[in-house]
């Protein structure tokens, strides 16, 4: 298996979504132990695998992202409807980091 | 038809300000009335918050500008909270600050006519002064016919001539009476008076602030009422010892540790009887130890004759308080329709949200109350009442109960965080009990309804209520987590928990460590109650974002939040209910009808103190005026301000 990462891979962003879908899965684990959400921990999960996707070059890390950011829209009008400060704290990080794909440039890389 | 009644309206017109003229004239002579003066804390000495002032009208509020400001230079690092609200009595508004220092100004211009400096004992501790009291002594005595009386945080009870800021000499000793005496040995800064007293038939009545979680051999709650010519102690309500009203035996103390009244009390000169909000006795999160007394009078309203300080009634709030639940708002004595005529009710907010309607008779409740059973349990070897009251006849302001799905955060990160805190933490709901596994408890310690009380429009028996909604989430923490010397000062926010197995509580607004709340906004709202129907007319969130931000930072987003709120408001004649109270930095003037904000100007730090209004008799204009100093968390970086807004003035 291939550490490093595939030629022109956005590979700075794939660590962060590593980084962050780690922490989510391990705090998101924690909560489910606890009886709480289990949104945190399968989020954390789909992050990691969107991340192993990117850092090889796969548009489908891409996808997986795009789907993270949708189910939690849904997610989140479920929790709590239309309240935008509940909402602007579950999608203000996701909706940020997803500009990244609004540039043409990591869309090439891509394959 | 129309031209009648618009005759006559003149006619009523012309009258009313041949009347006022009249009152202006009179004003040195005849007792203050509130409109053109504000004579006490709270308007009037039932703490309404009333003026029937029309000048300022929603028609017109939007014209509402700066008239004068007064700075007072103020240390960034001297700790301090500007809670104060003035006065105003004939020409001058009076204003008192943090360390009791008192300042005359002009009603029309702010320009200092005199100043009183306190020149404190030492006395090291945090400093604040909601205020003075007013009182104009019978039969023009040669000195200090009218006077201000000052309950100040170094303990001490002060009077000042009101025209020249003289110490008034024949009261106590040149002017002070010492308040320690009585209590035995007192720590430095461990006895604060930091509200006026209430007068009330030729006394002064006072209590004191102790410190929270401060040690089982805190200072006595007494109350004491002092002749409000002389300084004389008259009584002493020393729960520990009801059989006796004046100062304790020699070699005797006040009983130590009894629920004191640190916050605003009310009086009612007719009935003769003076109305007490108590605290808890120490440490708050622990309660096996308390008197019989202390749990009979603790969290309470306490209706004391004004003549002799004995018990008439009283009326507990929470029963074997382990929250810091202590009442803080002060009693409004208002009459209230009750069936065929009206019935002299006091209104009590708590922190918990609910509000309390009595007869300030007997205490008996005007709106139904209910002792429902509430969650069991508490530190070990303590115990939890079974019940506590709620007021189900009125409308509550504690918020709807927490749930996961409440929890909030800047990002996903510390959203989380606060899911794991809140699952692993105990949470049942109101009146959740202290838990070894930590626990969440709403409304948090800073209430529902703080100090800042509700107003009232006795007019139009309208109650409007400022209510803050931010849950605390405590845990015990053991010897061991402190490696230092255990006699120590605890970091903030530990405190001691003498007489417990436990050697200290965390206590805190339930954050993320990104410092946002744990819940999502609102957290301060504003609401109107119609006491005819008990029914609630509006409610909306008060304040916006602006200049609250992760970390401490003050951010300038200015979007509608709820803003966690500290002081209250006032409301006038006009309709008009003003505001500041909100860590945006705005005061606010809303339509008492319809909730809907008229206007807003942006002051120098937070006003967390309770407006006041008055009309001057030179200019005869109507001024608001607010203490914008903010604490020394919210930090008042460019001093203390006292803010007076009036219309343009006429050409």
């Amino acid at each position: 298996m291939r550490i490093a990462p595939a030629r022109g891979a956005p590979w700075i962003f794939a660590s962060i979504l590593m980084v962050i879908g780690l922490a989510l899965a391990a705090g998101g684990a924690e909560l489910a132990s606890l009886g709480g959400s289990w949104y945190y921990l399968l989020t954390g999960i789909v992050l990691v695998a969107s991340a192993v996707y990117l850092w090889r070059g796969r548009r489908m890390g891409m996808w997986l992202y795009l789907f993270v950011v949708a189910y939690t829209l849904l997610w989140s009008l479920w929790e709590i409807g239309l309240d935008g400060w509940a909402l602007a704290s579950r999608m203000g990080m996701l909706v940020v980091l997803a500009i990244y794909f609004l540039f043409p440039g990591p869309r090439r890389r891509l394959a | 038809m129309r031209n009648l009644v618009a005759g006559a309206r003149l006619t009523a017109g012309i009258v009313a300000v041949l009347l006022g003229c009249l009152s202006a004239r009179l004003s040195s002579a005849a007792e203050p009335v509130v409109g053109a003066d504000w004579p006490a804390y709270g308007g009037d000495a039932g703490g309404s918050h009333y003026s029937p002032l029309m000048q300022i009208a929603p028609g017109n509020v939007a014209k509402l500008r700066l008239a004068w400001s007064y700075q007072i230079k103020w240390p960034q690092k001297k700790p301090a909270a500007f809670e104060v609200t003035p006065l105003k009595v004939g020409d001058l508004v009076y204003v008192c600050l943090p360390q009791n220092d008192i300042v005359a100004l002009d009603a029309d211009t702010g320009a200092v006519r005199w100043k009183y400096a306190a020149h404190l004992r030492p006395w090291s501790s945090s400093t604040v002064c909601r205020g003075l009291a007013y009182y104009k002594a019978p039969g023009a005595p040669a000195e200090c016919p009218q006077r201000l009386i000052m309950a100040s945080v170094d303990a001490t009870l002060r009077a000042v001539d009101a025209q020249t800021g003289a110490p008034c000499r024949a009261f106590g000793t040149q002017g002070i009476v010492d308040l320690l005496k009585g209590l035995g040995p007192v720590k430095e800064g461990f006895y604060t008076p930091t509200s006026p007293p209430a007068i009330v038939r030729g006394l002064a009545v006072v209590g004191a602030g102790v410190p929270d979680n401060g040690e089982l051999q805190n200072p006595s709650g007494v109350v004491r009422a002092y002749d409000a010519i002389t300084g004389k102690m008259v009584w002493a309500w020393d729960l520990g010892h009801p059989e006796r009203h004046g100062e304790p035996p020699a070699g005797d103390i006040y009983t130590r540790n009894t629920p004191n009244a640190w916050s605003l009390l009310s009086a009612d000169e007719r009935l003769g009887l003076v109305y007490v909000p108590t605290g808890n006795s120490n440490p708050d999160y622990f309660g096996a130890h308390r008197s019989v007394q202390a749990e009979k009078y603790s969290s309470s309203v306490v209706a004391l004759d004004a003549s002799t300080g004995e018990v008439r009634w009283s009326f507990q709030a929470v029963h074997h308080d382990l929250w810091d639940y202590d009442v803080g708002a002060q009693p409004v004595l208002v009459d209230l329709p009750e069936g065929s005529g009206n019935v002299p009710a006091l209104i009590q907010a708590t922190k918990t949200g609910q509000v309390f309607v009595l007869d300030r008779r007997d205490g008996h409740a005007l709106s139904k109350i209910v002792e429902r059973p509430v969650p069991q349990g508490a530190g070990r070897g303590d115990w939890s009442a079974r019940t506590q009251p709620f007021s189900v006849g009125m409308p509550a302001f504690t918020g709807p109960d927490l749930t996961e799905e409440d929890m909030w955060g800047l990002t996903p990160f510390d959203a989380l965080w606060c899911r794991i805190k809140f699952r692993s933490a105990r949470y049942d709901g109101p009146m959740t009990p202290p838990s070894e596994r930590g626990w969440i408890y709403s409304t948090g310690f800073l209430g529902g309804i703080d100090w800042g009380g509700v107003s009232v429009d006795t007019t139009r028996d309208i109650m409007i209520v400022n209510s803050f909604r931010m849950a605390n989430r405590n845990r015990f923490a053991s010897v061991a987590e402190f490696a230092n010397d255990p006699n120590a000062r605890l970091p903030f926010p530990f405190f001691h928990q003498e007489g417990s197995p436990y050697f200290a509580v965390f206590t805190a607004v339930f954050r993320s460590p990104l410092g946002v709340p744990c819940q999502r906004p609102p957290y301060g709202m504003i609401s109107a109650v119609d006491l005819k129907s008990h029914r609630l007319l509006w409610t909306r969130p008060l304040g916006t974002s602006r200049n609250s931000g992760p970390l401490g930072w003050q951010l300038p987003f200015d979007f509608t939040m709820g803003s966690p709120n500290i002081g209250g408001s006032l409301v006038t004649g006009s309709g008009i209910a003003f505001i500041g109270a909100t860590l945006d930095q705005y005061f606010r003037a809303i339509d008492v009808r319809t909730g809907a904000q008229l206007w807003r100007a942006q002051l120098p730090s937070a006003a967390f103190a309770n407006p006041m209004t008055y009309v001057s008799h030179r200019s005869g204009r109507q001024y608001v005026v607010i203490a914008s100093g903010g604490n020394s968390l919210m930090a008042h970086a460019h001093g203390l301000f006292i803010m007076a807004f009036a219309l343009p003035a006429p050409h």
